[in-house]
């Protein structure tokens, strides 16, 4: 136990250990499909469906670095992407139906925001209510026939530059914001010591409001690349994403806790080993459950490694 | 007991008893307006009021255990689907009968609830993120458990004891006694109290912060059991699930613990928590007799939770907001007084 604590409370561990597993699970995979996995169209594949798992985390990491958690963003994504699709039925123009994604997205942040800042309820309990509002509206709005936006246009949206071009962009200006200007400071600052950092003289509900709009953009993106990936859009698009996002961002490294430890490129390394972990299993033949059960149990122990044990019991009032 | 005290009480006991009646009156009306018909009009709605009832009563009371003391268990429906799974399937390859498979779920559940408790207890692991960890473990097991079949209670008539209403109304009865007594009598109970208000000073002053905590998540994982049961017997058969889709018994079921706590300044946690599921359960039956798609019931019900949220976590600023108004209004009074 000693050495385990020993271990992780080296300085680089935390950078080197996200690249070691994906490193780990390359070689594992590799060896024990015989090299399939490396195949072109597989590695194709994880690529297409990291892309949205990490645009997703890279602007959700925003917010927890700033010691909130916000579970909806599954919900946000599949409402958006429904009004997307549906406004792309109503118009057959494609930069309306993304900008309206995009729009969506960050008013539904802004008013999670609101919710948890100027209302004063939790992020968690805020993002639980508002979740299930979300799925709801979602439901009523997909109806019993699912939503289905051509074929072609979500082909050739997925053939062309866009997706790479705009992740790029928006993985440049996150990491910029987050690394290089007082904004990333602050939210780490915040994150890491709430009442440290309110007597600082920094204004936490302005800071807090703008981290949900920035991962608004990143969830947008996300939603838009839902709809060029799927097509079809169900009342369970986007259901497992709150705990992807999560889980790619412990494995990418960064501490779901907030606070200096943080970093938002975390989440593309932590999405591309989500989806190999699920990929190389499921190819080396081991079922889907019990893909979920390994998933759990490397969550726990990498948010055990990642985390500080407290004396006491680690707790958080929701109301 | 001196007058004023009783003159409490009573007052107390009809501002607990009026969210319940209030509510029914409302659909009532609504119901009667829209439909032509009340919202209980034969037996058949009073069973389905009963057995829906136990099951979130049981569900909100589990959820009440860690929920108070800040540890938000997103296990819970995980716990619950392998409880049933596992005593169900189990007690009726033995044989037994309902009462059999009542216990021998509260058994399994009591066991998924410890070993969330000890592991919260040994990792210090955020609760919400371990039990998030623990539902993907134990959906599995409960998927890949019994064929991936769940359990099939549908037209089992050694099962039909737990369907019955007497029957499920001694058991809600029971656990009404048990929890009241552990809750708000016994030294567990006290303990759990000064724990919710300060663990640091809890723990300096000698109590067992970790065994009371693993004692929490037991009772929970039981709870779920029994509440799980009825449900399964009730609907006629429980699939197992993965992707998470077991949260949705935590998230479901939050208005009720909220409504509870809200309510329980009139009584106490317990009898809060009873008003507030018989206030839902009057809602959802209300809701469902205007023939509203279930989506849009989803949206009424939690739209009146953030409303009471809003108010929950606002109602020291909004009385502070009435006061100044009062106080406003007074000098206006005051200064009118003097200037004629």
């Amino acid at each position: 136990m000693k050495q385990l604590t020993k271990i992780k409370e080296n300085r680089y561990f935390l950078e080197v250990f996200p690249f070691a597993i994906l490193f780990l699970l390359l070689l594992v995979f590799g060896l024990g499909t015989g090299g399939r996995f490396f195949a072109k169209a597989n590695l194709t594949g994880i690529f297409n469906q990291a892309l949205i798992t990490a645009t997703a985390t890279i602007g959700i990491a925003f917010i927890y670095t700033t010691g909130n958690l916000d579970i909806s963003i599954g919900a946000v994504i599949a409402l958006a992407a429904t009004v997307g699709g549906k406004i792309y039925l109503a118009t057959e123009n494609v930069v309306i139906m993304i900008l309206v994604t995009l729009l969506i997205c960050l008013a539904l942040m802004a008013w999670n925001s609101t919710l948890s800042v100027s209302l004063h309820i939790k992020t968690t309990t805020a993002a639980i209510v508002m979740m299930q509002i979300y799925k709801a509206i979602q439901e009523s709005l997909v109806g019993a026939v699912d939503l289905a936006v051509p074929f072609a246009i979500c082909s050739a949206l997925e053939k062309s530059s866009f997706r790479i071009v705009t992740l790029l962009m928006y993985m440049i200006l996150a990491i910029v914001i987050y690394n290089f200007t007082p904004f990333g400071r602050a939210i780490r600052f915040i994150g890491g010591n709430e009442n440290c950092a309110t007597q600082s003289g920094l204004r936490k509900s302005t800071y807090i409001r703008l981290s949900f709009l920035i991962a608004g953009v990143g969830v947008g993106l996300s939603a838009v690349y839902t709809i060029i990936r799927v097509g079809t859009i169900t009342t369970s698009t986007a259901g497992s994403m709150g705990m992807d996002v999560m889980l790619a961002t412990v494995l990418g490294g960064m501490s779901i806790f907030g606070g200096d430890r943080s970093k938002c490129y975390a989440g593309v390394l932590g999405a591309i080993t989500v989806v190999v972990l699920n990929k190389g299993l499921l190819m080396m033949g081991v079922d889907n459950s019990l893909v979920q059960g390994i998933r759990g149990i490397l969550f726990l122990l990498l948010v055990y490694l990642n985390s500080e044990r407290p004396d006491v019991l680690p707790t958080r009032k929701q109301f | 007991m001196n007058k004023s005290a009783l003159r409490l009480n009573m007052k107390n006991a009809i501002c607990s008893f009026c969210v319940p009646a209030g509510i029914y009156l409302i659909m009532e009306i609504i119901s009667r307006v829209v439909t032509g018909a009340g919202v209980i009009n034969n037996m058949a709605d009073m069973k389905n009021l009963a057995r829906t009832f136990a099951s979130l009563f049981c569900i909100a009371l589990a959820l009440s255990c860690n929920l108070p003391a800040g540890r938000m268990d997103f296990s819970l429906g995980s716990q619950m689907i392998l409880a049933v799974i596992f005593g169900g399937n189990i007690a009726l390859s033995l044989g037994m009968g309902g009462i059999g498979t009542l216990v021998l779920s509260i058994i399994f559940g009591l066991v998924a609830g410890f070993l969330v408790g000890v592991a919260f207890v040994k990792t210090r692991i955020i609760p919400m993120i371990l039990g998030m960890g623990m539902a993907l473990i134990y959906e599995c097991i409960s998927f890949s458990a019994f064929d991936s079949k769940g359990l099939q209670t549908f037209g089992n008539s050694k099962l039909s004891v737990l369907s019955n209403v007497t029957f499920i109304s001694i058991v809600v009865l029971l656990v009404t006694l048990v929890m009241g007594y552990l809750f708000l009598m016994s030294p567990f109970g006290y303990n759990r109290k000064a724990i919710q208000g300060n663990q640091r000073i809890a723990m300096n002053s000698g109590i067992n912060i970790f065994s009371n905590c693993v004692i929490c998540y037991t009772l929970a994982g039981g709870l779920v059991a029994i509440a799980g049961i009825f449900d399964t017997v009730f609907k006629g058969n429980l699939a197992p699930v993965l992707g998470m889709d077991s949260r949705a018994t935590v998230m479901g079921n939050m208005f009720a613990v909220m409504l509870g706590m809200t309510l329980a300044r009139f009584s106490n946690s317990v009898v809060g928590i009873l008003m507030a599921v018989l206030s839902i359960k009057i809602l959802t039956l209300g809701l469902s007799k205007l023939a509203l798609d279930n989506s849009i019931q989803t949206i009424i019900i939690y739209f009146l939770f953030l409303v009471l949220m809003i108010y929950r976590m606002n109602e020291s600023e909004i009385k502070a907001w009435k006061k100044k108004k009062l106080r406003i209004a007074e000098a206006k009074r005051i200064r009118a007084e003097m200037a004629e």
